[in-house]
């Protein structure tokens, strides 16, 4: 899994591969160690293949971060997947998709 | 064959001989002609003189009547008579010698002699007589040159002549006693010999080689007319030859001179007229066949004749033919060079036909290719082509081009581009090969066009759809079964301008495999002329869905060859296998690390490139959460996994099978636990929520000591 931060009006990650097992501890990992001063993380979901439940795991840990210093948290342009994936998980009632 | 070594005999040597030849021929038939008529003549002369002879004696003589002259014969006669009656009585044993009795007859017999008894009666008497005869004799011989005789019947034998007198003898008659002429007056026969005759000896007259002529002495005096005796003239013609040797000789001598003269005449004017031109002519081919020989560059060469003659023409006619030699050569040099560069460009030419056809073989995730080509000539007509178009759909193509060698194979390229770019641009076969057929109609003044099929393999669907443009229609080989690709057979490819193809398609399962041909295999014959035919095809490929397609050609190979013998090949084959490979894929692992579903997905990603990205991602979901499930939960240590893919037919089955624990994860998870989401929920449970979703069908079951999950999706 590639993925790339942007600062700006809104922290926009990009994500591109497959976040799953694996790729989701380097995910949590990486966002840890970055300071966050905007109000919105934004993931870019565009490239993203796939994303498996740890996967999940891992945004709604971000969400839960995010939540505790009233930051917000949006999941963009998923793929037909991983949008049923988010439907069957109920994680589109949870986490806020776009 | 051996060359026989024959000795050179030079055209003037045979000038030469002929001219002796000649000349020797006409020389001895001159010769013994006049010869022979020069003796014929001598001959005759001597004859007719003597017959002139005797006719001359007769009529001046009047030798055939009583008269004067006949009384001399007469008185002769009896003197003879007297003489033969004296010394036939007298014994030669009593003398001697023969002259001894010589000297006794003149004793005896005085008066033959002129000197015995001169002035006596007798002697005038028988002396007149004998002068008469001899006269006659000696005029005859005087007036025909000839030699005279006489000679009378002798009493005592009537087959013998007793010889009197001659014209040479005059009047010294009796000098050898009595002659006698042996034989009858008709065939009086030489001798030399003393004949005994009755007591007394007398001696033959020699005639020798003479021949005679005669005339009879006639008498009436004893009243009735009679013969007395014989006139003889001899003429000796044996002896005419003889006297002409010498004048022979010198003829002979002569023509002999004067021929070599005319001969070396002959040769000396034969060598400069012709025979110098003719060795002039000689020298120059020899020259010309030596250059020849010894393969240097060839040079006219001019045998400068100056006569005008045969020869003259026929340098001519050699002169024409070295300047044709000079340009022959050179053509033939040139044509050679052509010829070379040509079969060079041949070559070539047929290696850019073959290195423009892709690889003979090709394997990937989703097929196997593999290809067969005999060309009949050097540069054929048939070719092959296949290419993606995407990651799942494979364009495969076979064609035939009418015609043979260059022309055939520049047309082949230019249709075997224009496809390929054509199918790759055009998202519709249909509307490809329509453009194609446009574009090979326009100026096809050859009128040459090609047989096509062209076909598009979707691997996600398993089908093929196709185009064929007037080919041989090719077989899908599926569970051992032979399919032959019934459906339009469209107008062939060149030949009608906006022509509307249709298309067909048939499914193309996993497992199968299709074989395309061109027409050089069905067609083949053997010797009664038969076709191999689309029976033996399928007969060879029915029940071969388990073989390897190499081994397909082979067998397809085996039968034809052995169906046509030695029968010489007059078409290109081409055969091309597709094969739709069975999607499956086994994967092992003895590593319980999370690393092995990066690797297990990244496998089956290669594998199953053709599936829609949607189903691919899917099934990393599945794998992710249920190889996590059994990475993250199971006890043991040597955790061995082995995975099992399997595509068909729209639908993939997933195996995970391991030597786990007997755990079911599909039945203890929380259906819904959304409600619960806020509290600690087991970890992998709603994992396996998103793995029921995305499957439709989900089973575990334990066996043999292995926990297996049977997924399809």
């Amino acid at each position: 899994m590639e993925m790339s931060i942007k600062h700006g009006e809104q922290l926009v990650v990009a994500l591109k591969g497959r976040l799953d097992t694996v790729t989701s501890v380097e995910f949590t990992d990486t966002l840890s160690k970055e300071e966050i001063k905007e109000e919105v993380v934004v993931i870019e979901a565009k490239e993203l293949e796939y994303i498996s439940s740890a996967g999940l795991r891992a945004l709604l840990a971000l969400k839960k971060s995010l939540a505790a210093s009233n930051k917000a948290l949006e999941i963009h342009n998923l793929n037909p997947v991983c949008q049923e994936v988010f439907k069957v998980t109920g994680f589109n009632n949870i986490l806020t998709v776009k | 064959m051996k060359d026989k070594k024959r000795i050179h005999f030079p055209i003037l040597l045979k000038v030469i001989l002929l001219g002796i030849i000649a000349s020797f021929i006409a020389g001895t038939v001159a010769v013994v002609v006049s010869y022979n008529n020069m003796i014929s003549k001598a001959k005759a002369d001597l004859e007719s003189d003597g017959i002139a002879a005797l006719e001359y004696a007769n009529t001046y003589y009047d030798l055939d009547s009583s008269t004067r002259k006949t009384g001399s014969f007469l008185t002769v006669q009896e003197k003879v008579m007297e003489g033969y009656d004296l010394v036939k009585d007298v014994e030669l044993s009593d003398y001697p010698s023969f002259e001894a009795y010589e000297k006794q007859f003149e004793k005896a017999y005085p008066f033959f002699y002129p000197k015995g008894l001169p002035g006596s009666q007798a002697y005038f008497e028988f002396k007149g007589a004998y002068s008469d005869i001899t006269d006659v004799l000696f005029n005859a011989s005087f007036y025909a040159s000839q030699y005279t005789f006489y000679a009378m019947n002798d009493p005592a034998n009537p087959n013998r002549l007793i010889f009197i007198t001659d014209s040479r003898m005059g009047t010294s008659v009796g000098k050898n006693i009595f002659y006698f002429c042996v034989g009858s007056h008709y065939n009086i026969k030489p001798t030399d010999q003393v004949y005994d005759v009755g007591h007394s000896y007398i001696k033959g007259y020699r005639l020798g080689s003479y021949e005679t002529k005669f005339i009879e002495i006639k008498s009436d005096d004893s009243g009735e007319v009679e013969t007395i005796g014989y006139m003889f003239v001899a003429y000796e013609t044996s002896k005419v030859a003889s006297d002409y040797a010498p004048i022979l000789r010198n003829e002979i001598l002569i023509l002999l001179g004067s021929g070599l003269a005319v001969i070396i005449l002959y040769a000396v004017l034969s060598y400069f007229m012709f025979v110098r031109n003719i060795n002039k002519l000689n020298k120059v081919a020899l020259d010309v066949s030596n250059q020849l020989k010894a393969n240097k560059p060839f040079k006219t060469i001019d045998p400068n004749i100056k006569s005008h003659d045969e020869v003259k023409t026929l340098e001519d006619s050699f002169i024409l033919m070295q300047d044709q030699i000079v340009n022959y050569v050179d053509i033939i040099k040139k044509d050679a060079k052509d010829k070379e560069k040509i079969n060079a460009e041949l070559e070539i030419a047929s290696k850019i036909q073959l290195q423009a056809l892709p690889k003979a073989k090709f394997d990937d995730g989703e097929t196997s290719i593999r290809t067969f080509i005999k060309p009949a000539k050097e540069v054929g007509g048939d070719f092959y082509d296949y290419f993606y178009l995407d990651d799942h759909r494979l364009a495969v193509l076979i064609s035939d081009v009418s015609g043979k060698g260059i022309p055939a194979s520049l047309f082949m390229m230019k249709g075997k581009e224009l496809i390929k770019s054509a199918v790759q641009s055009y998202k519709d076969l249909v509307d490809a090969i329509n453009s194609v057929n446009n574009m090979l109609t326009k100026n096809n003044n050859e009128l040459l066009f090609i047989t096509s099929f062209i076909g598009v393999i979707d691997f996600a669907k398993n089908e093929i759809t196709y185009i064929n443009a007037g080919h041989e229609k090719p077989y899908i080989v599926s569970n051992n079964k032979v399919i032959k690709l019934e459906g339009e057979s469209n107008v062939v490819l060149g030949v009608e301008e906006d022509y509307k193809f249709k298309k067909e398609s048939h499914k193309f399962n996993k497992g199968d495999y299709l074989l395309m041909f061109t027409d050089g295999l069905n067609e083949s014959i053997n010797k009664d002329e038969e076709e191999f035919g689309y029976q033996r095809i399928e007969e060879t490929i029915k029940d071969t869905s388990e073989l390897a397609l190499e081994e397909v050609i082979n067998k397809l190979n085996d039968n034809l060859n052995s169906f046509i013998g030695n029968k010489e090949q007059f078409d290109d084959i081409t055969m091309v296998l597709i094969k739709n490979k069975e999607a499956k894929l086994d994967l092992h692992y003895e590593k319980k690390d999370y690393e092995i579903i990066n690797d297990i997905i990244d496998k089956f990603n290669d594998s199953f490139s053709y599936l829609d990205e949607n189903k691919r991602a899917s099934v990393g979901i599945v794998i992710d959460e249920l190889v996590n499930n059994l990475v993250s939960y199971e006890k043991r240590d040597d955790l061995i996994i082995d995975i099992h893919f399997e595509y068909n037919k729209d639908e993939l089955k997933l195996v995970i099978s391991s030597n786990g624990d007997d755990y079911d994860p599909f039945k203890n998870h929380k259906e819904k636990f959304l409600d619960k989401f806020h509290s600690e929920i087991a970890p992998g449970g709603f994992g396996l929520i998103i793995v029921k979703d995305l499957t439709k069908s989900h089973k575990y079951l334990y066996k043999d000591g292995h926990s297996i999950i049977e997924l399809v999706l």
